[in-house]
């Protein structure tokens, strides 16, 4: 009797496995491969840190397993938890965090660190999917539900603004925003928001860093300083110039190898990618990403309930905002905002967050059919 | 309260409609923004991918160039005069220097450095860039070389290393005319539209041989290609290219002749030349006193730099071609020539001399107190009379002198390339209108006419005419360069007249009474030549009675002397010009070092050939 309850759960798993969404899942993983390939060969071979992705991938993946297995109804019910010890965390990071280049952003838990404010990106559009779910189409425009939602949003953005990340920040609320035009808000509701926002920008300026000014004021001059703060934005140019139709070959990367392009590992990953896979294998990346966003959004289609719907497609829009906003910025289209690629560039808390998001979007495609 | 109303337009709508009509909005902005990343993509790799390869390659790559050997000077047979000699020296690398002072305190341990040098060390090694070599002013021995060598791990940052420096065998010998290395200073670099001179460690030629040929002699630069990281530490090394060295010049000298020369002319201030009179090869040319060459190739420090300015004898001046003198009596063949070609005299034409004249209350005197007496053109030559050339000289009138001075070459320069050649100056009556104001004198072409007043003569231009004469009136053109042979043109003069001053040469030199007569050498082979002594200053009476003995005037003012001949007298084969400062007369002084030269070429190279 008991061996049965075993057998039968054992192929209730492997059932559950032909379910998953594969196509996702090899996207994901060749993603990975991508990744950590072009660490390798940033150094050469040398030095440890494309074994540290090799292995924050690898465990990463397993979260994306583990939450793909949970089902959809936990991850609802338990949003605004979530979101709440997010929150809390943020708020301790102010008391306890590690500072770095003169920025709170890190809780330091012994073995390893962990940045709140790209879980916070998750968490939003958790909490609003599970108070747009909640919310009847036809209050969704009222100001009460207006209200909440906008005390939703502001609390971890000025949080973590205040960190300060402008680069997380604008992203939660881009994510936030992006959450928010899903659900169906009025259209005048953004127009005259961004009105308004048009109207403080002076006002927003003047609030910024002077290194937050400076970048501002390069992206509008662009090869003025080429030592100064465009040095990051032109070195990364040449790497990607240089690798030309088919690119320099793998390991003949020269730029972020001898350390030309700052951020190397990070932000500016794209700039060697670029360099050693030339067009062809930007354009080919550049496919990779499309297709997992399209992938994700399709499984938003077929999601019989709104909380799934929502989560999909707000997770596609934020994975696409990460995408846009660093390669715009690698490739000099917009200003320098320390925004990583996702899954590409080196840093534990942005690939679990975004593992645990994928996740979530395999676990609504198995889970399709319970009742939220 | 609703905040917005709903358009009635919109109608039913459930939640998943209004989600997947705005999802599809949002979708349109991601192609559109995935299109632009494409586009920009195809600009940079595509478009622009030349302007960024470059860019990419300046950053990663550095050169170091190294400077090749220089190439070797040797004489006409081969003997080495210039070369190059392994030098062990020591770099400093900033980057890798940890400590410089204990560096500097260590290495002054081994090497004892001068206060000098430390200092200055460590003044320039602030404004290096990181990773620049810096070479410590110092040559090592072989002691020193292998005891840094073995305690290199100490010395965070020094780099031992050898390198090819200029050397000089016969530095004050050939001084003046080959000239010496040093480093490129901003003129030079400023003057140079490749990067050549940007070599480091490389010496270019400032002087004399060194600096015409420079290019010749400097060869082609090797250099190692690394790749650097951004901080401009080597990475790797890519590739290593090695140096052309320099082409070996042969020069025309004879280096035992120049030696002898040298040795000839010892402390007087002066200079000498000795030509092949049919190529026009110079054979030797000296001046002096000279100075250390190999101290300037690795620079002069600047109290012995001070010395050198300071001497009054002018070791630093080339003499044989900035030197200008009033010829003297060395002119003499040329107005005589002057007088044949127009037929003021011939042969048997003579004056006579009464010792001193008197023109418009002037006196003019013959060298020779109570005069010569009565006295042909070429006894006039043999004797060098004064009284006689004051004659013709009056007769020709300094126009037509000037004329035939100038067809062999005085008032303008000979050699094309040596910067610090003088012209030395041939004066007429135009000229003194042009560059006085004043109207030409008499008087001022009788004393022409013996190579005194206005008119200026550099040793080449001597040593040429003296020549010209020797080779039967052909223009030969002085070189330094054993494969550049002088074409010999025929100057429009009368051989016959050219004849006829080459046998009052001879007898100048090897007739008793003539002015040489007493440096004639006796063996078979003979030279021929004329003495010259040029006045510094007017003389007085008291001067003129004093004349015997010429150190009684003060250095400055005492009278130069000259001497131009050929040799031997049967088939000449080579001509002498010597030039010695405030020594007294020609036939004392100058005579006398011309002839041991053309002793040594007789008896050296006449019959050895």
């Amino acid at each position: 009797m008991r061996e049965t309850v075993k057998v039968s759960k054992i192929f209730l798993l492997i059932e559950k496995f032909q379910k998953l969404d594969r196509n996702l899942i090899y996207m994901v993983l060749a993603l990975g491969l991508i990744s950590i390939l072009c660490l390798y060969s940033i150094d050469k071979g040398q030095g440890t840190i494309y074994l540290k992705h090799l292995i924050r991938f690898i465990f990463a993946f397993l979260i994306l397993i583990i939450v793909a297995f949970t089902r959809i109804n936990f991850w609802h019910r338990y949003a605004y938890h979530f979101y709440f010890l997010i929150l809390f965390l943020l708020i301790v990071l102010k008391f306890v965090g590690v500072t770095t280049k003169g920025a709170q952003r890190w809780l330091d838990f012994g073995f390893f660190h962990v940045q709140p404010s790209e879980i916070a990106k998750l968490a939003i559009i958790l909490v609003l999917a599970k108070f747009y779910n909640l919310v009847k189409i036809e209050n969704i425009n009222k100001l009460f539900s207006l209200l909440i939602s906008a005390i939703l949003i502001l609390i971890p953005f000025l949080l973590v603004l205040r960190q300060p990340d402008l680069g997380t920040a604008v992203l939660i609320l881009g994510a936030a925003l992006g959450t928010l035009w899903i659900v169906g808000l009025n259209r005048k509701i953004f127009i005259s928001g961004f009105i308004i926002i048009v109207l403080c920008l002076p006002f927003i300026f003047a609030t910024l860093k002077p290194y937050q000014k400076q970048r501002v004021v390069n992206f509008f001059n662009s090869e003025r300083d080429p030592l100064g703060a465009n040095y990051q934005v032109i070195q990364a140019k040449i790497g990607i110039g240089s690798g030309g139709i088919f690119g320099k070959g793998y390991l003949r990367g020269s730029q972020s190898s001898l350390d030309f392009v700052p951020e190397n590992h990070t932000d500016f990953v794209f700039s060697h990618y670029a360099e050693e896979f030339g067009l062809i294998g930007s354009l080919l990346l550049l496919w990779l990403f499309f297709s997992i966003i399209k992938r994700v959004t399709l499984i938003g289609d077929q999601s019989k309930n709104s909380f799934s719907k929502i989560f999909c497609y707000a997770f596609a829009f934020n994975f696409f905002l990460y995408i846009a906003i660093n390669l715009g910025m690698v490739t000099g289209l917009l200003p320098v905002v320390g925004v990583p690629l996702p899954i590409l560039s080196y840093g534990g808390t942005a690939m679990l967050t975004n593992m645990v998001g994928f996740g979530i979007v395999l676990s609504s495609k198995l889970y399709n059919e319970d009742f939220i | 309260m609703k905040l917005f109303k709903h358009r009635p337009t919109e109608g039913y709508q459930t939640k998943s409609s209004i989600i997947n009509r705005r999802k599809a909005i949002l979708t349109t902005v991601k192609y559109t923004f995935f299109g632009l990343i494409g586009l920009r993509l195809l600009w940079l790799q595509v478009f622009q991918r030349n302007k960024y390869s470059i860019l990419s390659d300046r950053n990663r790559f550095k050169e170091w160039k190294v400077a090749a050997e220089r190439g070797l000077i040797l004489d006409r047979f081969n003997n080495k005069i210039a070369e190059n000699r392994q030098l062990y020296r020591i770099a400093l690398i900033k980057g890798d220097v940890t400590d410089l002072d204990f560096v500097l305190v260590t290495l002054n341990k081994f090497l004892r450095l001068d206060n000098e040098i430390i200092e200055k060390t460590k003044t320039d090694f602030i404004k290096l860039r990181k990773f620049q070599p810096y070479v410590i002013n110092k040559n090592l021995t072989w002691a020193e070389f292998s005891k840094i060598n073995s305690n290199l791990f100490i010395l965070n940052g020094v780099q031992p290393f050898i390198s090819m420096e200029r050397h000089y065998n016969y530095p004050f010998e050939f001084a003046h005319v080959l000239g010496y290395v040093g480093v490129p200073n901003e003129n030079d670099l400023q003057n140079q539209k490749d990067d050549l001179f940007r070599t480091p460690g490389i010496k270019i030629g400032k002087l004399g041989i060194e600096k015409i040929l420079n290019r010749e002699l400097i060869g082609t630069p090797g250099f190692t290609r690394f790749e650097v990281n951004a901080a401009g530490r080597a990475v790797r090394t890519v590739e290593f290219v090695d140096g052309i060295s320099g082409n070996v010049l042969k020069t025309s000298f004879d280096l035992e002749l120049q030696k002898l020369t040298y040795q000839k002319l010892g402390r007087y201030a002066g200079s000498a030349i000795a030509m092949n009179i049919k190529t026009g090869e110079v054979l030797a040319c000296v001046s002096t006193p000279s100075f250390d060459t190999n101290k300037f190739a690795f620079g002069i420090t600047q109290p012995e730099f001070n010395e050198l300015l300071k001497n009054e004898r002018k070791p630093l001046i080339n003499k044989f071609l900035s030197g200008q003198y009033s010829p003297g009596s060395v002119i003499k063949p040329i107005i005589a020539l002057c007088a044949l070609e127009n037929k003021i005299v011939d042969q048997d034409y003579t004056h006579f001399c009464p010792g001193k004249i008197e023109l418009y209350g002037q006196e003019f005197y013959c060298w020779k107190d109570g005069g010569h007496g009565k006295i042909n053109l070429k006894d006039a030559i043999k004797k060098s009379c004064d009284i006689y050339f004051y004659e013709i000289a009056r007769l020709l009138g300094v126009d037509r002198l000037a004329e035939t001075i100038k067809k062999f070459n005085f008032g303008q320069k000979i050699l094309k390339d040596f910067d610090e050649e003088r012209k030395g100056l041939v004066p007429d009556t135009k000229w003194k209108k042009n560059a006085l104001g004043k109207p030409w004198l008499l008087g001022e072409t009788l004393i022409t006419g013996i190579g005194q007043g206005f008119i200026l003569a550099t040793p080449m231009q001597i040593c040429k005419s003296i020549a010209q004469f020797a080779n039967g009136g052909y223009e030969v053109n002085p070189t330094f360069y054993l494969d550049e042979k002088s074409k010999l043109t025929r100057m429009d003069f009368d051989l016959e007249n050219i004849k006829i001053i080459n046998e009052a040469l001879v007898a100048a030199t090897n007739e008793p009474g003539g002015t040489s007569y007493g440096s004639r050498l006796n063996g078979k082979l003979k030279f021929a030549g004329k003495t010259g002594t040029s006045q510094v200053t007017k003389l007085t009476i008291k001067d003129r009675e004093d004349n015997a003995n010429p150190n009684a005037r003060e250095y400055k003012y005492r009278d130069h002397s000259l001497f131009a001949g050929f040799g031997p007298v049967e088939d000449p084969k080579y001509a002498v010009a010597v030039v010695v400062e405030h020594a007294g007369p020609g036939s004392r002084i100058a005579a006398p070092i011309a002839s041991s030269m053309f002793d040594f070429l007789f008896k050296k190279r006449i019959s050895n050939a």
